[in-house]
Protein backbone atom coordinates (compact mmCIF):
# COMPACT_ATOMS: atom_id res chain seq x y z
CA UNK A 1 0.00 0.00 0.00
CA UNK A 2 1.01 3.25 -0.62
CA UNK A 3 2.64 6.04 1.54
CA UNK A 4 1.41 9.48 1.38
CA UNK A 5 2.58 11.60 4.03
CA UNK A 6 2.29 15.33 3.23
CA UNK A 7 4.96 17.87 4.33
CA UNK A 8 2.00 19.70 6.23
CA UNK A 9 1.53 20.50 9.82
CA UNK A 10 -1.51 18.72 11.38
CA UNK A 11 -4.69 20.66 11.62
CA UNK A 12 -4.38 21.36 15.47
CA UNK A 13 -1.79 23.46 15.66
CA UNK A 14 -2.01 26.80 15.91
CA UNK A 15 -1.49 29.56 13.50
CA UNK A 16 -1.66 33.18 13.99
CA UNK A 17 -5.15 34.05 12.42
CA UNK A 18 -6.58 30.54 13.49
CA UNK A 19 -7.99 31.26 17.23
CA UNK A 20 -8.58 34.32 19.98
CA UNK A 21 -6.46 34.41 22.87
CA UNK A 22 -8.10 35.33 26.10
CA UNK A 23 -6.20 36.81 29.18
CA UNK A 24 -7.70 36.37 31.86
CA UNK A 25 -7.25 37.82 35.44
CA UNK A 26 -3.30 38.72 35.72
CA UNK A 27 -4.17 41.00 38.92
CA UNK A 28 -2.40 41.38 42.10
CA UNK A 29 -4.38 39.91 44.42
CA UNK A 30 -5.06 37.00 41.93
CA UNK A 31 -1.49 36.40 42.10
CA UNK A 32 -0.72 37.27 45.91
CA UNK A 33 -2.25 33.54 46.71
CA UNK A 34 -0.63 31.60 43.05
CA UNK A 35 1.61 28.97 44.44
CA UNK A 36 1.77 26.80 41.51
CA UNK A 37 4.75 28.62 39.75
CA UNK A 38 6.58 31.49 41.24
CA UNK A 39 5.07 35.09 40.64
CA UNK A 40 8.70 35.82 38.47
CA UNK A 41 8.00 33.74 36.13
CA UNK A 42 4.48 33.53 35.83
CA UNK A 43 4.83 37.89 35.16
CA UNK A 44 7.71 36.74 32.87
CA UNK A 45 5.49 33.90 30.52
CA UNK A 46 2.60 36.18 31.17
CA UNK A 47 4.70 38.73 28.63
CA UNK A 48 6.12 35.93 26.94
CA UNK A 49 2.58 34.91 25.64
CA UNK A 50 1.30 38.67 25.10
CA UNK A 51 3.80 40.14 23.46
CA UNK A 52 3.94 36.88 20.85
CA UNK A 53 0.22 37.80 20.40
CA UNK A 54 0.44 41.24 19.73
CA UNK A 55 3.35 40.61 17.47
CA UNK A 56 1.79 38.24 15.40
CA UNK A 57 -1.76 39.81 15.12
CA UNK A 58 -3.36 37.60 17.31
CA UNK A 59 -7.41 38.32 17.74
CA UNK A 60 -6.57 38.94 21.75
CA UNK A 61 -9.55 40.03 24.79
CA UNK A 62 -8.13 41.56 27.93
CA UNK A 63 -10.67 40.88 30.93
CA UNK A 64 -10.08 41.44 34.69
CA UNK A 65 -12.29 40.36 37.38
CA UNK A 66 -13.51 42.90 39.95
CA UNK A 67 -10.75 45.24 39.42
CA UNK A 68 -11.54 48.72 41.42
CA UNK A 69 -13.00 46.93 44.48
CA UNK A 70 -11.01 43.48 44.93
CA UNK A 71 -8.71 42.24 42.51
CA UNK A 72 -6.39 45.40 41.80
CA UNK A 73 -4.66 46.06 38.24
CA UNK A 74 -3.87 43.38 35.38
CA UNK A 75 0.14 43.13 35.12
CA UNK A 76 1.43 46.15 32.84
CA UNK A 77 3.46 43.33 31.26
CA UNK A 78 0.21 42.40 29.67
CA UNK A 79 -1.24 45.38 29.19
CA UNK A 80 2.00 47.35 27.71
CA UNK A 81 1.55 45.49 24.33
CA UNK A 82 -1.91 46.37 23.58
CA UNK A 83 -1.75 50.34 24.20
CA UNK A 84 -5.10 51.00 24.31
CA UNK A 85 -7.01 48.09 24.12
CA UNK A 86 -10.15 48.37 26.25
CA UNK A 87 -10.21 45.50 29.19
CA UNK A 88 -13.64 43.79 30.23
CA UNK A 89 -13.88 43.82 34.06
CA UNK A 90 -16.64 41.42 35.22
CA UNK A 91 -18.41 40.28 38.02
CA UNK A 92 -18.72 36.77 37.28
CA UNK A 93 -15.56 34.74 37.38
CA UNK A 94 -16.51 32.32 34.17
CA UNK A 95 -15.97 34.89 31.20
CA UNK A 96 -17.88 32.39 29.42
CA UNK A 97 -20.92 34.18 31.41
CA UNK A 98 -20.22 37.33 30.47
CA UNK A 99 -22.23 38.68 27.85
CA UNK A 100 -19.39 41.12 26.33
CA UNK A 101 -16.70 38.57 26.71
CA UNK A 102 -18.83 36.54 24.59
CA UNK A 103 -19.83 39.33 22.05
CA UNK A 104 -16.22 40.52 21.49
CA UNK A 105 -15.78 36.77 20.75
CA UNK A 106 -18.63 36.01 18.30
CA UNK A 107 -17.83 39.45 17.01
CA UNK A 108 -13.89 37.89 15.82
CA UNK A 109 -15.66 34.85 14.68
CA UNK A 110 -13.01 32.11 14.99
CA UNK A 111 -13.69 28.69 16.33
CA UNK A 112 -11.03 27.87 18.78
CA UNK A 113 -9.50 29.77 21.33
CA UNK A 114 -6.37 29.89 23.48
CA UNK A 115 -6.78 30.69 27.52
CA UNK A 116 -4.42 31.84 29.99
CA UNK A 117 -4.35 33.56 33.02
CA UNK A 118 -5.34 33.13 36.97
CA UNK A 119 -6.80 30.91 38.70
CA UNK A 120 -6.27 27.88 36.35
CA UNK A 121 -9.24 25.74 37.93
CA UNK A 122 -11.64 28.48 38.15
CA UNK A 123 -11.09 31.54 35.94
CA UNK A 124 -9.60 28.57 32.76
CA UNK A 125 -11.81 25.54 33.86
CA UNK A 126 -14.99 27.47 33.74
CA UNK A 127 -14.50 29.09 30.16
CA UNK A 128 -12.72 25.93 29.36
CA UNK A 129 -15.73 23.30 30.00
CA UNK A 130 -18.23 26.53 29.11
CA UNK A 131 -16.79 26.74 25.47
CA UNK A 132 -16.04 23.08 24.72
CA UNK A 133 -19.76 22.11 25.69
CA UNK A 134 -20.87 24.59 23.24
CA UNK A 135 -17.92 22.90 20.63
CA UNK A 136 -15.17 25.13 20.24
CA UNK A 137 -11.58 24.04 20.39
CA UNK A 138 -9.99 25.00 23.83
CA UNK A 139 -6.16 25.23 24.84
CA UNK A 140 -4.55 26.42 27.76
CA UNK A 141 -1.14 27.79 28.15
CA UNK A 142 -0.37 25.76 31.28
CA UNK A 143 3.10 28.06 32.47
CA UNK A 144 1.17 31.00 32.04
CA UNK A 145 -1.41 30.52 34.19
CA UNK A 146 -1.53 29.21 37.86
CA UNK A 147 -3.51 28.60 41.26
CA UNK A 148 -3.49 28.16 44.52
CA UNK A 149 -1.49 25.16 44.84
CA UNK A 150 0.37 23.01 42.72
CA UNK A 151 -2.75 20.59 43.18
CA UNK A 152 -5.17 22.70 41.88
CA UNK A 153 -3.55 23.66 39.18
CA UNK A 154 -2.63 20.27 38.03
CA UNK A 155 -6.21 19.08 39.08
CA UNK A 156 -7.78 22.00 37.00
CA UNK A 157 -5.71 20.79 34.48
CA UNK A 158 -7.26 17.46 34.01
CA UNK A 159 -10.29 18.77 34.44
CA UNK A 160 -10.88 21.24 31.45
CA UNK A 161 -9.15 18.29 28.83
CA UNK A 162 -11.31 15.58 30.02
CA UNK A 163 -14.64 16.99 29.92
CA UNK A 164 -16.43 13.78 29.06
CA UNK A 165 -14.92 11.86 31.78
CA UNK A 166 -16.29 13.84 34.77
CA UNK A 167 -14.08 15.81 37.36
CA UNK B 1 0.52 23.62 26.05
CA UNK B 2 3.16 26.06 27.20
CA UNK B 3 4.08 29.66 26.71
CA UNK B 4 7.32 29.10 24.48
CA UNK B 5 5.59 26.68 22.81
CA UNK B 6 2.99 28.81 21.87
CA UNK B 7 5.18 31.40 20.27
CA UNK B 8 7.47 28.78 18.24
CA UNK B 9 4.02 27.05 16.98
CA UNK B 10 3.18 30.63 15.33
CA UNK B 11 6.39 30.94 13.88
CA UNK B 12 6.68 27.30 12.91
CA UNK B 13 9.44 27.96 10.54
CA UNK B 14 12.23 30.51 10.82
CA UNK B 15 12.10 30.56 6.76
CA UNK B 16 8.81 33.15 7.81
CA UNK B 17 10.93 36.21 7.18
CA UNK B 18 8.46 38.55 8.34
CA UNK B 19 7.77 37.49 12.03
CA UNK B 20 12.17 35.59 12.39
CA UNK B 21 12.95 38.94 14.26
CA UNK B 22 10.28 39.39 16.33
CA UNK B 23 10.03 35.91 17.39
CA UNK B 24 14.11 35.96 17.85
CA UNK B 25 13.24 38.95 19.99
CA UNK B 26 11.12 37.91 22.53
CA UNK B 27 12.83 34.29 22.49
CA UNK B 28 15.65 36.74 23.73
CA UNK B 29 14.03 38.43 26.37
CA UNK B 30 11.60 35.98 27.72
CA UNK B 31 13.01 33.04 26.86
CA UNK B 32 15.07 32.16 29.67
CA UNK B 33 18.30 29.65 29.33
CA UNK B 34 16.97 29.35 25.41
CA UNK B 35 17.05 33.26 24.95
CA UNK B 36 20.52 33.28 27.13
CA UNK B 37 21.69 31.09 24.09
CA UNK B 38 20.21 33.35 21.64
CA UNK B 39 21.92 36.02 23.07
CA UNK B 40 25.45 34.20 23.61
CA UNK B 41 25.30 33.21 20.24
CA UNK B 42 24.77 36.10 18.92
CA UNK B 43 27.81 37.95 20.68
CA UNK B 44 30.36 35.11 21.11
CA UNK B 45 29.76 32.50 18.34
CA UNK B 46 29.08 35.63 15.55
CA UNK B 47 32.02 37.58 17.01
CA UNK B 48 34.40 34.68 16.42
CA UNK B 49 33.66 34.35 13.23
CA UNK B 50 34.02 37.76 12.20
CA UNK B 51 37.00 37.45 13.94
CA UNK B 52 38.17 34.07 12.70
CA UNK B 53 37.14 36.10 8.89
CA UNK B 54 39.13 38.67 9.67
CA UNK B 55 42.59 37.36 10.58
Amino acid sequence: MAVNARAQPGRTLLNADDHVLILIDYQSQMAFATKSIDATLLRNNAALIAETASGFGVDTILTTVAEKTFSGPMFHEVTDPFPGRPMIDRTTMNCWEDARVVERFNAIGKRRLVLAGLWTGVCIVGPALSAIDQGFEVYVIADASGDVSGEAHDRAMIAWSRPARGR
Amino acid sequence: MTSVQYLLELQRDWARSATYGLTRGIAAERGGAYGLGLIYAGAVVAGHTEADAAA
